[in-house]
């Protein structure tokens, strides 16, 4: 039989914030659990024109294939389906897609082929949306950049560090933020923006 | 004016700016009182007539209040009760709600009888340096005698002793401009600033915005200070770029535009009860600062010039035009600047008729002041009054009556913020102040008094400049709107510092109980530095840190050493500004939030099973799993170890670093990061890897897999995760740039279990999808394979040990992770399965005889460890070079070798040192170190693994384990460290 | 302290790692019949002046980019800061580049 084993059983899914939905007054914390994450590093090659045919073929791919230009870093692309791009190092981007596939690196490799290399992380975040007129009150109080509207909007992304984590930020609409933060310790990150939030509204 | 003299006490003559329909009721030892809304409790306390407050600190003198502000060196009070207590609370800045308790401290038996004013008595034997001095002998005294009797008498309040109930919060803010101080400068800098669309932050310290504009009756662009800074601040709330933060004092000014501010939230709240943190520590980030804290009024030393009712004349103003309380009905002024005279105006306007006002300087009286008599070139030599100010004695002899005295020695520029940052201030003789100097905190500027700009209108105009240029500077559209407008008043001053003929101690400084003979004695005996002077007299310490009396202090140490004060200099300020509770500065990085949690995939399932956890870093991790009937960790660990050995065993080693490695130079780079080869590795293969530091030492091991030609998956420990990382990313992007090599962490990406014992491939074989075959042709020891188990879930199965049996680990994308331990753990029935915690794991791998952290310690070479064959002498990599210096080569080194006790029953200990049985107790004689032990299940006896010099020519050998710590030496035999199948075979099988 | 960040802008320097002196980049040549000696002194024999100073500054909790940031250790002023990759490759080639 083909992909199949001896057991009779299948394995399920479980995420670390389990759906989590919660209103504090007008603000809202949620998890989003559809999106696929994964990494896309541009290969190094020397010479500055076989560098650029480089990076152009990949960038002929992503637009072809998700219509997402490739952004520098701190910089974010995102298309009309709200898949975007993340520029998060020099070189490295993250795609983050609802087109969900059982294997994202094979199903994201099919599409740059060998102008990528490219790694699953869907799995490595959790995300947590934070949405309301306290959004950036409650994020004040754990973030250390400034994420007013005026130094991050929906171009930008932001890699930093909250509570110890490590975390992405990005601000698709001016009172929504999307917080990307290791899976392991989602659940510690979630109570921490909970009390952020608490201690604002 | 409407005096609710009948509510809020016989002080109150008028309403100052204050809501006579709300009053407050609160309490002051004991007693019921009242005041309105907008009192500081000193406000309140003085409307009700009370004038002693508190004891000194080492004199446990009667002290009253002295100033109106953040300044207070003597009204400090213990707030509420239980677990809510707060000691050393200044009630010039405690703002009165009603409920609020406040207790006097520092005293015995009740405040107007305190038995230990017997030190005042004694003050000829505590004077500056007492500690020093008289508590030298006998010697065996002072931890006997007394050090417990300076302790049960030193300090002021007296803590809890219960937890902090409150919560405190943390932020961080970003603006293009910060104001320090909303007084006349600041908030005209603010308004200007913030209509032309600046990002502004503006904090005060109080909770009525304007500073000196409530405490004067001046006017501004022809309307009184107080009603101009109400509309200024209504103003700048109505701007949603300005950010207003009251109750908020800047503490701290730190590197680059960086600054720290405590915001008081709940603190005025009558109910404290609620979610919302008492205090907030803010750090700001500030592109350009303004500081506009204004300045502090300071005292004139003469005898006895400590009394309640002796005040700073520009505090008595502040409570007579904003609270509308006279704090006294017979009040003299005694001043060597025009300044002090407004107070005796101000008290005339008010109908307090001034009983005198007495100035050191022999010149025409700068102001008519009618019915008022006038003392020039007159001095205080001392006052009487034993709890309450009675007179005062004049240079010639001439007591006049008086309940309050009010001083002002001049106004020293608040330049505090402008030295964190290691900037010195400069002596202004025209002011007789120090004034900020020009290596000011990066981004900042000083306008108005805290510049030295002594005067209302310079305030406004420099504030409005200010504002000006940093829009400029910023490149915004300019406003056309004027600086507020004002009357520029005089400020003269001819410095006068103490009363030559002071009769009795004359006080520097209050809180620390420094007089001029303190000074005088500090500087005899060689203290003349003014740092030595400070911490010989504590002259400048404690809460206050000084405020009213720097700048005294250091003149009348100038005097003493015949010196200019320019060239006594001054000490150096530090953060904080003004005290801050700890648990502000903790946050809320108390219990749960001290630190994130990391769970690993099967957490929830340890959770149901019995799992014991242990901190392991951030990670939380099963040590074993307890079943009924066990009653100590042993059982359990030994029952893991033992069915793992036998059937087989499944244990979660997510924590695992794990690096996704790509790029057409990928291999190349392992060649050099690692002391052994890996371009060599087949694809599907795994490799032993062996990481040095430049330096030869071993930094970390772990295996790496080749999932094709251009990619790799590296393994670390799960303690080096991130620093090995950090490692592999300095050498790719610092020292081999040209290489085409990319990293990205999969640590969170996968769940991945050990599935280990004779029974583990059979395990395997029944949730391994077709068509992958594992049988041990297919899938020998070393392989890896990317496939999928279950029914269709994509996998990577790795034929690799720790435990020295058979062996795989099995990895699934995380969200897998708790369905795979549930499904293997089902499935594993058959097999008689065992999960297995980090403690057995610690077991099989010291009777297998593997390194670990407590091996790889970053003191020890491959050679150590018994690996020096891994380190390839054809090719470079990172430590080669240095790892084949000779010391870390000699024959006599060290190596990693088993032990077992000669005594079967004996317990092992890690972190003895290995002797010659015969051998003497010293470090020349010692051999080594047990770096690792555990009991053995499977040899029924403890087994260690250690350091022993030439070890390999000791197998065998009697050697001492000596412990000098835990007491106890016992004699162990050398052996090797491999203790279970040291051929290999089992997991090859 | 802020650090500038060359494509980021100004960050907390919370979220950088220090290291030491920038001429930990220069690794010595393993081949060469001095590399014992060149490479005690490239790891052991650093500057640690009072003052203007080359450092390696890691942004770990950012774009992970290594960075030499020129710093006056007594002030603390920052007056500038480079990707350190981009110093490397400034470097004359040596036979421990990558050959491609």
């Amino acid at each position: 039989m083909e992909n199949a084993c001896v057991a009779d059983m299948t394995l399920s899914a479980n995420y670390p914030l389990d759906g989590l939905d919660e209103l504090i007054e007008d603000t809202r914390l949620s998890a989003v659990e559809n999106l696929d994450i994964v990494s896309i590093a541009l290969p190094r090659i020397l010479g500055a024109e076989e560098a650029r045919q480089t990076r152009d073929a990949l960038e002929d791919n992503l637009k072809s294939s998700f219509g997402l230009q490739l952004t520098d870093v701190g910089m974010r692309s995102s298309n009309p389906d709200k898949d975007s791009l993340l520029g998060l190092q020099p070189g490295l981007w993250f795609l983050v897609t609802g087109k969900q596939s059982s294997e994202p690196a094979r199903a994201l490799k099919t599409v740059v082929r060998d102008t990528a290399y490219v790694t699953d992380q869907s799995d490595s975040w959790a995300i947590l949306d934070i949405a309301g007129p306290h959004a950036q009150a409650a994020l004040e109080r754990i973030c250390s950049v400034d994420i007013d509207q005026s130094a991050v909007d929906a171009t930008r992304v932001v890699r930093t560090s909250m509570e110890h984590l490590s975390v992405i930020l990005e601000r698709p609409e001016t009172e929504r933020f999307r917080l990307y933060s290791p899976v392991s310790s989602a659940r510690s990150f979630q109570h921490m923006v909970s009390v952020s939030l608490q201690n604002v509204v | 004016m409407n005096a609710p003299s009948s509510m809020t006490g016989a002080g109150r003559i008028g309403k100052g700016l204050l809501d006579p329909g709300k009053t407050i009721s609160f309490q002051f030892n004991g007693r019921h009182y009242s005041g309105l809304q907008g009192d500081t409790l000193a406000s309140a306390l003085l409307a009700n007539d009370q004038r002693l407050l508190g004891r000194s600190f080492k004199y446990h003198r009667p002290r009253g209040i002295f100033s109106a502000g953040a300044e207070e060196p003597n009204a400090l009070l213990e707030l509420g009760r239980g677990a809510y207590k707060e000691p050393n609370t200044r009630a010039t800045v405690t703002e009165l709600h009603e409920g609020l308790e406040a207790h006097s401290q520092n005293h015995r038996g009740p405040l107007s009888f305190d038995v230990m004013a017997i030190n005042d008595y004694l003050s000829s034997f505590l004077s500056a340096g007492f500690y020093y001095k008289t508590f030298m002998w006998p010697k065996a005294f002072w931890e006997k005698l007394y050090e417990p009797v300076i302790r049960a008498a030193a300090g002021l309040g007296s803590l809890s002793g219960e937890a902090d109930p409150d919560t405190y919060d943390k932020g961080f803010l970003h603006t293009d401009l910060l104001i320090i101080g909303a007084g006349p400068a600041g908030l005209a800098a603010a308004l200007t600033a913030g209509r032309a669309g600046l990002r502004v932050i503006l904090a005060d310290d109080d909770f009525l915005p304007g500073g000196r504009l409530n405490a004067e009756q001046m006017q501004v662009d022809g309307m009184p200070g107080s009603q101009w800074a109400a509309a200024s601040y209504a103003e700048l709330l109505s701007m949603p770029h300005v950010r207003c933060l009251l109750r908020t004092s800047v503490y701290g000014a730190f590197d680059h535009g960086i600054y720290g501010a405590l915001q008081r939230c709940t603190d005025h709240l009558a109910d404290k009860t609620g979610r919302r943190p008492r205090q907030i520590l803010w750090r700001i980030y500030a592109r350009q600062t303004i500081l506009s804290a204004g300045a502090t009024e300071r005292s004139i030393a003469f005898g006895n010039n400590d009394r309640p009712g002796i005040m700073l004349a520009g505090a008595v103003r502040t409570y007579l035009n904003r609270f509308g309380v006279a704090p006294g009905k017979q009040v003299i002024v005694f001043t060597n600047n025009d300044d002090g005279w407004r107070t005796a105006a101000d008290l005339s306007r008010a109908g307090v008729a001034p009983a005198a006002i007495i100035d050191t300087r022999s010149i025409p009286e700068p102001m008519h002041l009618p019915g008022v008599q006038v003392l020039m070139g007159a001095r205080i030599t001392t006052t009487r009054g034993r709890l309450a100010l009675r007179s005062v004695t004049l240079q010639d002899g001439q007591s006049i009556p008086c309940d309050c005295l009010a001083v002002s020695g001049g106004w020293s520029p608040n330049v505090h913020l402008t030295c964190h940052q290691r900037g010195r201030p400069v002596w202004r003789e025209d002011i007789a102040a120090f004034v900020p100097g020009t290596d000011l905190p990066s981004g900042m500027r000083v306008i108005g008094a805290a510049g030295g700009s002594l005067g209302l209108s310079a305030s406004l105009t420099e504030g409005h400049q200010a504002a000006v240029e940093l829009i400029k500077h910023a490149g915004r559209h300019q406003t056309t709107s004027p600086a507020p407008v004002a009357e520029q008043e005089s400020a003269r001053i001819t410095a006068f510092w103490q009363v030559p003929e002071s009769r009795g101690r004359a006080w520097v400084d209050l809180q620390n109980d420094v007089t001029t003979k303190d000074i005088a004695l500090s500087f005899r005996e060689g203290f003349r530095s003014v740092e030595h002077l400070k911490r010989y007299t504590t002259l400048g310490m404690a809460t206050d840190q000084g405020k009213t009396s720097n700048v005294l202090g250091l003149a009348v140490l100038a005097q003493l050493g015949g010196k200019r004060i320019e060239d006594t200099g001054t000490t150096i300020f530090r953060p904080p500004y003004t005290p801050i509770a700890i648990g502000a500065l903790a946050g809320r990085s108390r219990g749960k939030h001290f630190r994130p949690v990391r769970q690993t995939p099967s957490h929830r399932w340890a959770m149901e099973n019995g799992g014991d956890m242990v901190e392991s870093g951030l990670w939380l991790r099963a040590q074993w799993y307890s079943q009924a009937g066990e009653t100590h960790w042993r059982q359990s660990v030994d029952r893991e170890v033992q069915q793992t050995r036998r059937t087989v065993g499944i244990c979660d080693v997510t924590t695992l670093g794990k690096i996704d490695i790509q790029g057409r130079d990928a291999a190349e780079f392992l060649d050099r990061v690692y002391a052994n080869t890996f371009s060599t590795l087949a694809i599907g293969k795994v490799r032993y890897g062996l990481m040095l530091r430049e330096d030869g030492f071993v930094m970390d091991d772990g295996t790496t897999a080749r999932l094709g030609e251009t990619h790799f998956l590296m393994t670390t420990t799960t303690a080096n995760a991130v620093s090995v990382f950090r490692h592999l990313e300095f050498c790719r992007q610092c020292l081999w740039p040209d290489m085409d090599v990319h990293l990205i962490s999969a640590t969170e990406q996968w769940a991945q279990y050990a599935i280990a014992g004779p029974q583990s491939r059979a395990l395997l074989e029944g949730v391994v999808d077709a068509p992958f075959d594992i049988s041990n042709d297919a899938f020998p020891f070393m392989a890896c394979a990317e496939l999928t188990v279950f029914n269709g879930t994509p996998a990577r199965l790795f034929r690799i040990s720790f435990s020295g049996e058979m062996a795989y680990e099995l990895a699934v994308p995380t969200r897998y992770g708790h369905a795979l331990m549930e499904a293997l753990m089902e499935h594993g029935k058959a097999f008689d399965a065992v999960a297995y915690g980090l403690e057995a794991l610690g077991v099989m791998r010291v009777e297998k005889g593997h390194a670990a952290g407590n091996e790889l310690n970053g003191q020890t070479t491959a050679g150590n460890l018994g690996l020096g064959r891994m380190v390839s002498t054809k090719k470079d990599c990172i430590g080669a070079v240095l790892s084949r210096r000779s010391a870390m080569n000699a024959s006599d080194a060290i190596q990693l070798m088993g032990f077992v006790p000669e005594d079967k029953s004996q317990t092992l200990r890690a972190g003895a040192h290995f002797l010659l049985p015969d051998a003497p107790e010293t470090t020349e004689s010692d051999l080594g170190w047990m770096s690792s032990v555990a009991y053995s299940p499977t040899l029924g006896s403890h087994i260690g693994l250690g350091f022993i010099r030439n070890g390999s020519n000791r197998l065998g050998e009697r050697i001492r384990a000596y412990d000098p710590v835990r007491g106890g030496s016992i004699f162990v035999q050398v052996v090797s460290p491999h203790f279970v199948d040291p051929d290999g075979e089992r997991l090859r099988g | 302290m802020l650090i500038n960040h060359p494509l980021l802008g100004l960050r907390d320097a919370s979220e950088f790692v220090y290291l030491g002196d920038a001429s930990l980049i220069d690794r010595p040549d393993a081949a060469a019949d001095n590399a014992a000696e060149a490479f005690h002194d490239y790891l052991h024999l650093r500057d640690n002046p009072a003052g203007v100073h080359r450092e390696l500054w890691y942004h770990e909790q950012g774009d992970r980019s290594w960075l030499i940031v020129t710093r006056n250790t007594l002030t603390h002023e920052i007056t500038d800061v480079e990707l350190a990759r981009d110093a490397a490759l400034r470097r004359p080639r040596t036979a421990g580049d990558a050959g491609q």
